[in-house]
């Protein structure tokens, strides 16, 4: 954990009002559990914003306090430029898919999505109209008439959806909505979610903890940890340039080798990794690194280079294979350096590599580019 | 548009608001009448302070021997009445529709016999000549009569009976709202019968079971008619002791002490009964978010829990397992409701709560001035007594109306103090649920004279409304208990559903919250209004002598002889209620049937 | 008695103003003046008591003065009922009947009661026994042995009899109270009734009386708290042989069922009105406890339920056949002794304690 709490991370555009959504250093905590450290938040119109991270780490606090299901011990929000921060839920303009979905077992599919309609006092042939309207996009009108317990999971889940846009609220926010279904259904369920974004063109806030949904899916990603924002940013910014040991790892998963700071070298880094191999590497996007400070350097596994020993360049690191896994498309290698580090190392499934044999020595390299350096990290 | 500085709210506040008012009425109409009566424990009769009431509660060994005898009375007769209470309120969650409503008036019949009538029935059902008794000497089962009578056992039949009612419909409640989908899928991981009901029914109905218990326990502390009336020497109840030192000895201090005493040990035993089955927890989201503290206790509790359950699990399949092998019987679908072994118990029980009803509606025809079996000779001389006599039918009316009105106000406290107790942290939370049980576990004598004390000072004495107050302090902690069964096991995110589609907090409680406790509710209702509907003590004290209510009625007529005219009283009650049930549910159905084709 | 209500109900005045709302929605806290008719409301003992009451004095009454007697249900043991509604002045009724003396002598010590006026020629006849400045009797009931003749080749004559198994084998009841347990196992070891609180004068007669007990104890099959049970004991054949009060025997006796009465070794408790005090109704009341003193109309008042009659003319307007079982018949009267209820009084604490620590163990 770093000495110094990260309070707030704020990329995007601090102009009052050009935001559809504004969060503003909003916390909570229950008891002394902190479920959320002040936290600076913005969401663009038309936005597909996700919040991504592992549970407990804030995300659904965060959601439920922009629902009005949750109130803020501190901070504001903001709702198409309006205070809301202690508005009532039916006060906000918001739509809410709910993880469990929540659609009322004592209702009908057809008067579950006329609730919000009927709620909003619309004249009944608007209200057959809309649902309808809504039920053919979710491509269920056929079970108008049945109770939810008679669908089937994603039926239920297309339901729910239904019933959060048919009445077009400005914010749509989704808890894990794709957390009980299987996974052919959740990748069918993507997909749909995103046609209604483009069609209804709704903002969207998205929570999951899943980060192939995350990365497929959004505009921007918001990653959080430990009840606050570890880095915020589009999702190759996130992939190719991790602010922090965790976002390297959560997004994707990732080798790090740790090394030392020997001086700089024009505008990358002297270093010195395992073994007193010699390396250079792009400085880190944030903070100095002085000579002699530790660091790790992170590569990922498919940039990793096997190579004969004897035909490498210089920075490349003699490892033995211990292991060796085809997954499919890709074949996934783990490799021992001398001092005991492993390294993950992901190939394309390629008839010709698969000469390399557990048992083998080899050399381990990559493309400078390819290595991002962090200063290390205190274990947590 | 004006931009209205927000007010800052927070959760705090939103339980205190839904919880205060119950604490204030009961407060008012109860807490503080009662603390200043049980105040005059530690005062002597020149008004010093003393001790001396207390001193002789613990030297006494009768007084210690009988608050022991009465803890494991009132134990026994919970253990007993939970365990069959279960299959019965099982079979109303989860058995067929058709047979529902006639199941739910059955299970509602001891409630409208006035608790004298039905222990004299119960009398004569287990007595030396009784129903039993000839019945099995005239089977040739035993030559001479067993002394079913004045015992532990027969305290146990009077006590269940009487508590069982209470005991099903908290049950029923809280199962109503368990989604039998789980049922199914359990079955599809592999789970027998045995393994689907103990590792995923019964721990979803955990919560019923536990209130149900709860309130059980605490209204069988309280109870002292059926051990005094069928009980041996030994079932010996507080109570009786109590009304002892106030009636014959005018020693009311003594009579505070123990009281005191008494509650205090309750209280006691009702904390540690929440610590330990939990009742009152948050459901849902809220547990998630609130276990953080109490991680390690409650994760030990939850495999201990875990261990049992599978343990009986594994253990019923084993038994059904042999049941088949020996009967050569298919094995049931474990998703088509109760099974034969459940029906039976049922019946059995079911035939039981009504057995005292089976035999005071014959009993009632009888051409003699006695409640006896055989009935003698057959005349409907009772049910002209009550029919022509303008007082026993104003006293009806009265009740109803009384106890009718004493639901809607106990409903009024109770159900936002129920809201507020499974979905709101608030300080002092945990001192609430034991405070709103104080009217049950404080005797009802204690109850009844406090309040004549107060009421006599604000000038509720004699008036309709003192009464409809008092009752509705005794009624409230059943309303309680019974919503947070219900409670317990409902989903709160469908209210917050509701609240993001844009449903106020009135609209989203009547159109979704509602009709989803729609069964619990009914039950706090009819808990409320029986309560007001049975009582006598409160009513004897408070309501005005000129307006008499039925069980006041009833305890006047049983002055020499309780006699049929109470069997016949009772009957048209039985009857009454149970055309009444049978029209609501006719009605229902008539309703749901013309929805269905019209769609 | 004033260290209830100064403990109590200190903030009294707070209370009066809070509830001063209430009150604008209740009605009227009793309802007295209602009617243009005047009314005596009287706590009696309620279903064939207040039968037996209002043809004997109740109607007659309403005749001759114009004034309603209101029968109104009240606790069974009247001590904390007339106590509250002294100490809090609510009079849900202007006086109260079927009083035992033992209540009225403690309700009178403690200053709960209003003088009555027993200066007319019938209180005269009352036995002073059986009266004092509070209280009057208006009817007497005998505790004493009930058995079922049908059972038993030979009558029982006395309470020794219950005690004697060999001769009359069959199911027994007792009272579970102490006084009057002691006083059936003092008189069955020979004690004659009048002699026991005598006995009872020191530790000896108390230990002679639970050594008697004791020697019953296993064979005791009712411990009976109501005396209501007592009815259907008799009339069931639940239990052979039963000590109780006279007036539920005879009930029994009196529907057909062969039920014995043995007055010999029992006791007799009167029973009669008293006024709480400050009655706002107390003249009312004084006249009407005149009018019940009649020796006619108390004849009416006993005779069905077998209540025995105080007034000691009232004997000779019962049928001969009817007097005989009453308690004040004199040749019965003479077998029992009145209840010593100011030796109990002081004692009872003590005996139930010792009589239930012998229950329990």
């Amino acid at each position: 954990m770093l000495a110094v709490p990260r309070t707030s991370i704020d990329s995007g555009p601090d102009v009052h009002g050009a935001a559809k959504l504004r969060v503003k250093a909003l916390e909570k905590h229950y008891g002394s559990v902190v479920a959320l450290r002040p936290t600076s938040l913005n969401v663009m119109q038309g936005e597909f914003l996700t919040l991504l991270g592992p549970s407990g780490s804030g995300k659904t606090t965060l959601l439920m306090m922009i629902a009005g299901l949750a109130i803020p011990d501190g901070g504001e929000i903001w709702i198409d430029g309006k205070d809301s921060t202690y508005a009532a839920p039916y006060e906000r303009d918001v739509g809410v898919v709910f993880q469990n979905y929540a659609l009322f077992p004592h209702l009908t599919v057809y008067e579950n999505v006329a609730f919000p309609l009927r709620m909003r006092k619309y004249a009944a042939a608007d209200i057959r109209k809309k649902v309808m309207r809504m039920l053919d996009v979710v491509g269920l009108p056929h079970v108008a008439d049945r109770l939810p317990r008679e669908l089937s999971g994603g039926q239920q889940q297309r339901v729910a959806l239904a019933r959060c846009a048919v009445y077009g609220p400005s914010i749509i926010l989704m808890d894990e909505p794709l957390g009980a279904l299987d996974k052919k259904l959740r990748d069918t369920m993507q997909f749909e979610i995103k046609r209604m974004h483009r069609e209804i063109g709704s903002t969207t806030l998205y929570v999951t903890h899943d980060q192939g949904e995350a990365m497929s899916m959004s505009d921007r990603i918001c990653l959080m940890n430990n009840g606050g924002i570890e880095q915020l940013g589009r999702p190759e910014d996130l992939y190719f340039s991790p602010r922090s040991r965790f976002a390297a790892d959560f997004l994707g998963g990732t080798n790090f080798i740790p090394c030392q700071i020997l001086g700089s070298e024009g505008d990358r880094l002297r270093l010195k990794g395992p073994l007193d191999v010699v390396f250079s590497a792009r400085p880190p996007l944030e903070g100095a690194l002085s000579a002699g400070s530790r660091a790790d350097i992170v590569v990922r596994p498919q940039h990793i280079r096997i190579t004969k020993v004897g035909e490498t360049p210089t920075g490349s690191l003699p490892a033995e294979i211990v292991d060796r896994v085809v997954t499919g498309a890709t074949t996934e290698y783990r490799a021992r350096l001398a001092d005991g580090t492993v390294l993950v190392v992901m190939e394309l499934t390629d008839k010709t590599n698969l000469r390399v044999e557990p048992g083998q020595n080899v050399m381990l390299g990559w493309h400078l580019d390819n290595g991002t350096l962090l200063p290390t990290e205190d274990k947590r | 548009m004006t931009i209205a500085v927000p007010v800052r709210r927070n959760r705090l506040s939103g339980g205190v608001v839904l919880i205060a008012p119950a604490i204030v009425f009961l407060a008012i109409f109860f807490a503080y009448p009662v603390l200043s009566m049980l105040s005059i424990s530690i005062v002597d009769r020149a008004g010093n302070f003393t001790l001396q009431f207390y001193e002789s509660v613990y030297a006494s060994r009768v007084i210690g021997q009988v608050l022991v005898n009465t803890f494991q009375i009132a134990a026994s007769a919970t253990l007993l009445t939970v365990v069959c209470a279960y299959p019965v309120a099982y079979y109303l969650a989860a058995g067929p529709q058709t047979l529902r409503s006639l199941l739910l008036v059955i299970v509602l019949v001891p409630f409208w016999t006035s608790v004298l009538v039905r222990a004299f029935a119960w009398m004569l059902i287990l007595g030396r000549n009784g129903v039993v008794n000839s019945g099995l000497q005239w089977a040739g089962v035993i030559a001479a009569p067993l002394d079913l009578l004045y015992s532990f056992f027969s305290t146990m039949v009077g006590m269940v009976h009487a508590l069982m009612p209470i005991a099903i419909l908290t049950m029923v409640s809280a199962m109503q709202n368990i989604d039998r989908n789980l049922d199914s899928a359990a079955s599809t991981l592999g789970a027998r019968r045995g393994n689907v009901f103990w590792r995923i029914y019964f721990p979803l109905s955990f919560p019923g079971v536990a209130s149900g218990t709860m309130i059980t326990f605490i209204a069988s502390l309280g109870i002292f008619v059926q051990p005094a009336l069928l009980g041996g020497p030994r079932e010996m109840m507080v109570g009786q002791l109590i009304i002892e030192q106030i009636d014959q000895m005018n020693n009311w201090g003594l009579a505070a002490a123990i009281a005191v005493s008494m509650l205090l040990v309750s209280v006691v035993v009702i904390v540690l009964f929440e610590r330990i089955l939990g009742i009152g927890r948050f459901d849902g989201i809220g547990q998630s978010r609130a276990t953080a503290g109490t991680g390690r206790r409650s994760t030990l509790r939850a495999s201990t829990g875990r261990a049992i359950s599978a343990g009986l699990g594994w253990a019923t399949d084993v038994l059904l397992g042999a049941g088949r092998f020996l009967f050569r019987r298919k094995a049931a679908d474990p998703r088509s409701g109760p099974g034969t072994s459940t029906k039976i118990a049922t019946f059995a029980i079911v035939f039981f709560l009504v057995a005292p009803a089976l035999f005071l509606i014959p009993a009632s025809f009888t051409a003699t001035r006695f409640l006896e079996w055989p009935p003698q000779g057959f005349s409907l001389q009772w049910y002209e007594a009550y029919l022509s006599s303008p007082v026993w039918q104003q006293a009806t009316i009265r009740s109803i109306v009384i106890g009718f009105t004493t639901a809607c106000i106990s409903v009024l406290f109770g159900v936002p103090a129920a809201f507020a107790l499974t979905r709101f942290q608030f300080r002092l939370k945990g001192m609430a649920l034991p405070y709103i049980m104080l009217p049950i576990i404080a005797p009802n004598i204690i109850v009844a004279l406090s309040m004549f004390y107060f009421f006599a000072d604000i000038g509720l004495v004699g008036t309709s409304l003192g009464l409809i107050i008092g009752h509705s302090v005794l009624a409230i902690p059943y309303v309680v208990v019974t919503m947070l069964a219900t409670l317990q096991n409902y989903d709160q995110r469908l209210d917050e559903a509701a609240w993001t589609l844009g449903a106020r907090r009135l609209s989203a409680f009547r159109l979704v919250t509602l009709p989803l406790i729609k069964v619990g509710f009914i039950t706090s209702f009819v808990f409320a209004f029986v309560r007001s509907f049975d009582e006598l003590t409160v009513a004897l004290f408070i309501s005005s002598g000129l307006s008499t209510t039925l069980p006041k009625q009833m305890w006047s007529e049983a002055y020499l002889n309780v006699g049929p005219t109470l069997a016949a009283v009772s009957t048209i009650l039985i009857i009454f209620v149970a055309l009444i049930i049978v029209a609501i549910e006719a009605i229902r159905n008539y309703g749901m049937s013309s929805l269905k084709t019209k769609r | 008695m004033d260290f209830f209500r100064k403990t109590q109900f200190s903030r009294r005045s707070i209370i009066k103003s809070a509830g001063a709302a209430a009150v604008g929605l209740s009605m009227p806290a009793v309802l007295r003046t209602a009617h243009a008719e005047e009314i005596l409301t009287i706590g009696d003992g309620g279903g064939d008591y207040t039968t037996a009451w209002t043809k004997a004095y109740y109607e007659p009454f309403f005749k001759e003065t114009g004034v309603r007697v209101i029968p109104v249900e009240r606790q069974d043991s009247p001590i904390a009922e007339v106590r509250a509604v002294v100490e809090t002045k609510a009079y849900k009724w202007d006086m109260c009947a079927t009083i035992g003396q033992d209540a009225a002598d403690t309700l009178a010590a403690e200053g709960f009661l209003d003088p009555l006026d027993l200066s007319g020629p019938d209180a005269a006849q009352i036995p002073d026994a059986m009266k004092s400045e509070h209280y009057v009797a208006t009817e007497l009931l005998a505790f004493m042995l009930a058995y079922r003749k049908d059972k038993f080749s030979e009558p029982l004559t006395s309470y020794a009899d219950v005690w004697n198994l060999e001769k009359f084998p069959g199911r027994r009841g007792l009272r579970k109270m102490a006084r009057d347990a002691i006083m059936v196992a003092l008189v069955a070891d020979g004690v004659a009734p009048g002699e026991i609180s005598t006995v009872l004068a020191d530790e000896t007669g108390w230990a002679r009386a639970f050594a008697k007990l004791d020697a019953v104890k296993s064979d005791i099959a009712v411990w009976w708290s109501s005396a209501s049970q007592t009815t259907n004991f008799l009339r069931t054949g639940e239990l052979d042989i039963c000590p109780t009060f006279n007036t539920r025997a005879q009930f029994v006796a009196d529907s057909g069922t062969p039920v014995g009465i043995v007055f010999k070794g029992g006791y007799y408790n009167p029973f009669g009105v008293i006024i709480p005090k400050g009655s706002p109704k107390a003249d009312l009341a004084r006249k009407f406890v005149a009018f019940c003193l009649n020796p006619e109309r108390q004849a009416v008042a006993c005779q069905e339920f077998a209540f025995g009659t105080t007034h000691p003319g009232a004997l000779q307007f019962i049928p001969a056949e009817r007097a005989k079982i009453l308690p004040s018949y004199p040749e019965n009267l003479a077998e029992m002794a009145q209840l010593d209820y100011r030796f109990w009084g002081p004692r009872q604490e003590e005996a139930n304690t010792r009589f239930n620590e012998w229950l329990l163990q």
